[in-house]
Formats: structure tokens, sequence, C-alpha cells
């Protein structure tokens, strides 16, 4: 058995090699300036409140994942979290009285994230369209969707939502205990190795087939997943702002693919993972806040986050190539 | 008992006829390996085999069961593995998880793949190769994108292997493979055959056959040759099977004697992608093929002479004086000319008119930025009546003329360069007959009168026929080179095969 400082130090030593080491890097160095700069950023009402304002993205960016190591993409994320955002504030209203009323209208939530995940695969894998545009038609439905079900902000939800979303037990966030039950669900996915004969099929759809992977099932699975996700982002959405929005959610498909890719995920499928994802949605939420208390203004954030995005993209590049070379290296010093 | 039988198979794609009435049996563990000539439709009946590609014609039983349609999942479910020279793996995933793929050992309460089974297992499948490969539980774990090519090759192996096959075909499977690997890989042939596993094996290495073939059968232009037993015969003969009558040589150009003429063109040390060290010299009015097996090295060598790829060099003199030959605007200024057999990707802009096509790249060359197009076509008409082209009104676009003359525009485009060295790159792939044989009579005009060509063509005659010396080409080195009598069939195919055994005596 290897010792704890061991196995701690060759966990540190392969930390520059994971794909998102470069976001953790940054991530460090944003929390490091916050603590410089932001008043207060870390006592503890600010920071549960903060990570609630994330969950939403950090969901979606974790469903997201699944597609994008599967070699899909799913621009339709956006208007399914307004999609399942109305649906559950509609039923929560006409079910007003009844004791489902809570149950019905998040498994309704689910249920329509989950059917839309299945409707984007099939247009994906049966259809054969490509994603991009497939996901993008259906952002588009949904949205209108949407729209045919709450036409304009509004509604009411109980307010015990809001009291349950943001209550701590422990000192801990609520949203904190949700985010974890979900990371254990992925692990096990991981560990059942649906993860790796998804990476299989973004990696070399080719090798997926000879393999005999059930190829269409798995990428169906995956967008599922997104859609699952989705929902439940939508979810917390009501919880936080006890009202329904039919625009609520836009920006999130980029936003999330961004996450994805700056948690070091390869666009183009087969490799990456959860974690990196995690620490990429952070990062791209912090990019505001550090601005802000930068006093750099609110003008400048949208260009700040496109910049900080282009080059952490690029070192991202560099230091793949290098890892590569790394390994090429080491293999010839053996021989 | 015979495993796989395939009776009367026949298969054309468009024109070319792949395989034409052939017969083919496999029998209980026998070790059989498939031979013949670049292109005799060894692959397309393995293909057939695998369930990859439907035959037009005849019949395939597997086991004693006649299969119709058969898809390439249930050619696997029937027990036929293919391990491919393209490989299949994933690049992003690890060894292991490359091997175990699809067929994950599981616990049996959370369905959760058993990851101890799991390396154990992948281990066990790398096991044949213990002697070549560092093989422990971190091996396993690494990435396939950084592994050598061969190191590839083998987890390619140990994957089919752990789908426990009862048939398995090895498509060219080692011929990216070392001495120490070969060995590994006979020691697997071996086990399988101990077992009751049959393998075909397609290969081009003679000394393998020998050395552990069962049965061979040889294959020429999609036709069965002869299958014999492996004892009964030897490496010659097996290749004379394999190339067929030498009375079908019809060489037009006259054996000539280079020896006192200048030499125009000088490479020493050539080596790049898929290039190792490759040396040759060039002399004024002379046709200089590039031949071998497919794949060898031969396009590699022409696009870097073009600035195509990149390459290093010791030295490139063109008339005597160092040249830079790094990208093709200076390849052209150089008085080179590269004209590629794939029209459609490199060659014609279909749409465009024939005029363009044919002045495009002189415009360039010459830098002329304006130009009178009477005075033009004073120069375009009696280039494209020199080569014989049929056409209707230089204005027409591209693609209403047939494929041969479509390849006259691009060789008049290149003519117009006024080029001192042309580059052919299996330039008449794909072009009829009677178009062929004028376009070598054009290069034979055009040597004489003072044009060098270098010759790269995947149709042996055709080499054979129409050049003046070939050089032969084993794994982007070269290994022999034909002149005068030398220039047939029989002795390309011993050169290109037999220059690996010396590979593999050296390692």
């Amino acid at each position: 058995m290897k010792s704890k400082k061991e196995t701690f130090l060759q966990f540190s030593k392969s930390l520059p090699r994971k794909p998102y080491f470069l976001s953790m890097i940054i991530l460090i160095f944003f929390f490091i300036m916050l603590g410089f700069i932001g008043r207060n950023y870390y006592s503890a009402y600010n920071l549960t409140t903060k990570f609630r304002l994330w969950m939403p993205l950090l969901l979606v960016a974790l469903g997201q994942t699944f597609v994008i190591l599967g070699g899909g993409l799913d621009m339709s994320v956006s208007s399914l979290l307004a999609l399942v955002n109305v649906v559950t504030v509609r039923l929560l209203m006409s079910l007003s009285g009844s004791p489902f009323q809570v149950p019905i209208a998040i498994l309704a939530g689910i249920g329509v994230g989950i059917t839309a995940g299945f409707v984007n695969g099939l247009l994906v894998t049966y259809l054969r369209l490509p994603p991009l545009i497939s996901t993008y038609g259906t952002q588009i439905v949904w949205g209108g969707l949407a729209l045919r079900v709450l036409h304009q902000s509004g509604g009411e939800v109980p307010f015990s939502w809001y009291t349950v979303y943001s209550s701590t037990f422990l000192g801990i966030p609520f949203s904190v205990y949700l985010l974890a039950l979900l990371l254990l669900g992925v692990y096990y996915l991981k560990r059942t190795g649906f993860v790796t004969q998804l990476k299989a099929c973004g990696g070399n759809i080719h090798g997926a087939y000879e393999s005999v992977l059930p190829v269409n099932k798995l990428r169906i699975q995956s967008y599922m997943l997104c859609g699952f996700f989705a929902s439940l982002a939508a979810i917390c959405i009501v919880a936080e702002t006890v009202t329904g929005n039919p625009l609520s959610g836009s920006g999130y498909e980029l936003e999330s693919i961004s996450a994805v890719a700056l948690g070091g995920t390869s666009l183009a499928g087969g490799a990456g993972g959860f974690l990196g994802s995690i620490l990429g949605a952070i990062v791209l939420k912090l990019i505001n806040d550090v601005i802000f208390f930068a006093g750099l203004g609110v003008n400048y954030q949208v260009l700040a986050q496109g910049l900080i995005i282009i080059l952490a993209l690029a070192a991202g590049g560099q230091l793949t190539k290098q890892n590569t070379s790394r390994a090429q290296l080491k293999r010839r010093k053996k021989v | 008992m015979v495993v796989c039988k395939a009776t009367g198979v026949s298969k054309r794609y468009g024109e070319v006829v792949a395989l034409d009435n052939m017969n083919f049996s496999l029998q209980e563990s026998e070790i059989h390996y498939l031979v013949g000539v670049n292109g005799c439709g060894k692959s397309t009946l393995c293909k057939i085999i695998a369930g990859v590609v439907a035959p037009d014609a005849g019949e395939l039983e597997i086991e004693g069961v006649p299969v119709s349609l058969m898809s390439p999942n249930e050619a696997k479910r029937r027990g036929i593995a293919v391990v491919y020279q393209e490989l299949s793996l994933i690049p992003q995933l690890s060894i292991e998880e490359n091997i175990m793929l699809g067929i994950e050992p599981r616990e049996k309460s959370l369905g959760l793949v058993d990851r101890k089974a799991s390396t154990e297992t992948a281990l066990h499948y790398l096991g044949y190769f213990k002697n070549v490969l560092p093989l422990d539980e971190e091996y396993v774990k690494q990435t396939v994108a950084d592994l050598p090519i061969d190191e590839q090759q083998i987890v390619e192996i140990a994957k089919a292997l752990a789908r426990k096959p009862k048939i398995i075909i090895f498509d060219e499977a080692t011929a990216s493979l070392h001495k120490q690997q070969v060995d590994a890989f006979f020691s697997i042939l071996r086990e399988l055959k101990s077992v009751g596993v049959s393998t075909i094996v397609i290969s081009h290495k003679m000394e393998e056959i020998t050395e552990i073939g069962d049965r061979v059968t040889i294959m020429r232009s999609g036709k069965l040759v002869n299958t014999v037993a492996v004892k009964d015969v030897t490496g010659d003969q097996v290749i004379h099977m394999m190339v067929g009558d030498k009375e079908l040589l019809e060489r037009k150009r006259a054996h000539m004697d280079f020896k006192d003429v200048e030499t125009v063109f000088q490479v020493n040390g050539l080596t790049g992608k898929r290039i190792r060290d490759v040396s040759f010299h060039l002399k004024k009015g002379e046709i200089l093929g590039l031949g071998g097996l497919q794949g060898q090295g031969q396009t590699e060598v022409l696009l870097a002479l073009f600035g195509s790829i990149p390459f290093e060099a010791q030295s490139v003199e063109l008339g005597g004086k160092p040249v830079d030959l790094s990208t093709t605007v200076k390849a052209m200024d150089h008085s080179l000319a590269y004209i590629s057999g794939d029209r459609k990707k490199a060659g014609v802009f279909s749409e465009r008119p024939i005029f363009e096509n044919i002045i495009i790249s002189s415009l360039i060359k010459f830098n002329r930025k304006v130009f009178s197009r009477k005075r033009m076509n004073e120069e375009i008409l009696p280039l494209l009546s020199q080569i014989r082209t049929t056409f209707g009104k230089l204005s027409d676009p591209a693609n209403s003329l047939s494929g041969g003359n479509q390849q006259k525009i691009v060789i008049g485009r290149w003519l117009m360069t006024k080029p001192a060295i042309l580059l052919l790159d299996d330039s008449m792939k794909g072009i009829d007959v009677g178009a062929t044989k004028e376009f070598y009579d054009i290069m034979h005009t055009l040597c004489d009168a003072g044009m060098s060509v270098i010759w790269h063509s995947s149709e042996d005659l055709e080499l054979l026929n129409n050049t003046d010396r070939v050089l032969v080409f084993d794994s982007g080195q070269i290994v022999d080179e034909l002149v005068g009598e030398r220039l047939n069939e029989v002795e390309l195919y011993r050169a290109a095969l037999d220059s690996r055994k010396k590979h593999i005596a050296v390692e």
C-alpha cells in the first residue's frame, strides 16, 4: 500500500497534466484576488448566496458535458430551461391546494426536460442531423412552446420553495447537498462504464461501432441526461426567483459550452471530465465578480469575459500539446 | 471441418471488378495466408467475410450455414473478428478501456465495472507480448494516443482476441511490427490454432508464409489463382502465381542509356512523413518510376518535392545548384510541376471554364496580372492540340469534358508553366485505355524534347512499360533500383517483398 504522502505527491505531480489544470489556476487566482478586493466576499452569507446563483450554470454545464463527451452539442438547453420553468410554475398554480402539488410540478418539469433531450437525441442519431443546427432548431421550438405555456413573466410560486432552496443544514446550503448528490450519480455512471462508452462514441465513432457499442442509444441517453440536468437547473431558478419566466435561461447554451471547454473537455468529443466543467462554470461566474470589485464597470464585463475565455482556451491547447510531447519524450527515454 | 466458405463471389465498384467469381474456403484451426498484387481483391474478400461489404453475387457459408446480407454486427456475433491496418481504436481512451470496450466485466450487485477483473483481462490478452512491452497495471492506463503506432497495433490485436473469435482476419496487421513483435504475433497464431480458432492473414511478407502458414490462397485480378498447402510451394512460385504470365509485357519505350546525359535533379537524404533517407538522381529526358507496394512513401516523396508537405534533406540540387523547395510556389518557380491522379480533389476546377483551368498556374508563375485573352489563346490552342484534347469551346466548363480530357486540361495547365521536371502521382487513375495510351505517347515525346519525369503509379505495368528506371520503395525507403532487363513484374515484386526479409533479418 502506498502511504498517504506518496499518493498525494503522485496526485500533485499529475495535476499539471489534468485538462482542468488551467481553470484551476485561474480559479485560485480569482479567489485570492477577491480576498483582497472583494469586500466581505468570504462571509458565509455571501458565499451561500453566490453558490445558489451559480447552481443553474453548474447543473447545465454538467449536463452539457455528457453531450459533448459523446461528440454532440446541445444548443437547446437555454430554451429548455425556460420551458421547464413555465411548465413547473403553471402546474404549481393549477394544482394549488392539492397535496401532490409540489411533487407533480417537479416531476413534470423533469419529465419535460428528459423528453426534450430524447427528441434532440433522435434528431441527431436516427435522422443524422448535425447537432449544432438541429438543437438550435429545437431551441427555437422549446422557446416557442414556453411562450405558449406562459406568455409573460409572472405566476405564483409558494414562498416555501425559496425557504427550502436557501436553507442550510449544518452550515452547508441546500444547493451544495443537491450538487453532491448529483455528482455521486455522475460517479456511478462513470463506474458503470457508461461514460467510457460515451467517450468512445465521441472519440472515434467508427471504432465505437466496430466494438459493437449501442452508439445511438448511448448518444440519445447523453441528450436525455443533459435534459435532466437542465430541468433541475430550471427548478432551481424557479425556487430562487419564486416566479415563472418564459425567457429565463437565455445565454445558458453558450455559457455552458464555454464552461465545458474551459474545464478542459474537448469540444470535438471523447476527452474530458465533469470536475473540469464545474471549475469552468465557477470561473465564468467569478469573472463578473472580479471585474465588479476591480471597479472596471459593468460595460467591461462582457468584453473581459470574452477575452478570458479565448486566452484560457488558447493556453489550454498549448498545454495539451506540451503534455503530448512530454509523454513521447518519457517514452523515448525508457527505450 | 470448413468454417467459412465463399463460392462464386463477385463484387464490382462501378466499372472496376474487385472480385470475379472467387472461391475460398477456410478450415478449422488453420492459418490461411491470402496474397496477391496491389488491388487484386484480397481486402474486398475479407470485407465480405466480415459483413462490411455485401457481394453482388455468390454465396457465403459460416460454419456450414449459408448467410446472406450479413451485417458487421452479425458477423461479430458469429465469431468473426477483423484486425485492420487502419486502426479502430479510440485514441482518447486508455489501453485497458479500448481492449475491454463493450465487454466490460461487471460486479453482480450494482452493475459496476469490475475494475480489477478488467485490468487483469486486458493484461492477460496483452500477455502474449510480455517480452516486448513493459506490461504492468500502469502501462494499461496509458492513453492510446500517446502510444507509437506499433504498440497501437498490438492493442488492436489484443482487443480482437479479448472478444474470443472463432475466425480472425488479420489485414496486414504485421506491417508496422518489429521482428520481436512479429515473433509474439506468431505465438498468438500458434495458440489460436491449438484452441481451434481459424485465421486468415493478409500479408506481403513471404517468409512469414513459409514459417507459419498452413495454406496459402493466391489471387489475381479478383480471381482465384490457386489455394495450395504451404509445404508444397516455394516463395518464388507464389510470386509467379501472384504476377501471372510475363508475356503480357508490352514495352513501348526503348531502353536508353543515360550514363553520359547530364543530371538535372539530385536529391540526397530526403526525410519526412513516411519517407526515410531517400536519395536519387534524375537525368535530362529520363522517366524515373517510383514503384513498390502501395503507400510506401512514393506519393509523399512527390508531395515533399513539390513543397506540399514538410521535409528535411541533406541536399536538393537542380542543375547542380541547391534549391529551396519548401513551398509549392517556390517549387513551381524552379520549374517543377505536379499532376495528381485525384482529379476532383487536386486537379480541375470543375465549374470554371477550360480557359481559366489552363492558365491559372502560369499566371501565378509568370506573375501576369493583365493579359490579352487573344494572345493567351495563341498559346493555349497549339498546346491543347499537341496533347490531343477534344473540347467544344474554351469557355465551356471543365466538367463538360470526359474524365480523360479533364486530366489533359490539368496536364496542359502544367505544361504551360514550361516545367523541366514533371511529377506524376498516379495521374491516369480511373481514365479509359485510349486516353491513357495517348498520355503515354505525350510523355515520351516531351521527354525526348528534354523534359524529365518522376512517375509514381499504382499500376505496376504502366510503370514498368513507360519508365527508364524504377526505384522500389518499402516503408519509406528505396530498397532497389530496376533498370533495363530487370524492369519486369517479377523483379519488382521480388524487390518489394524481399526487402522485408532483409529488413527483419537486420533487426
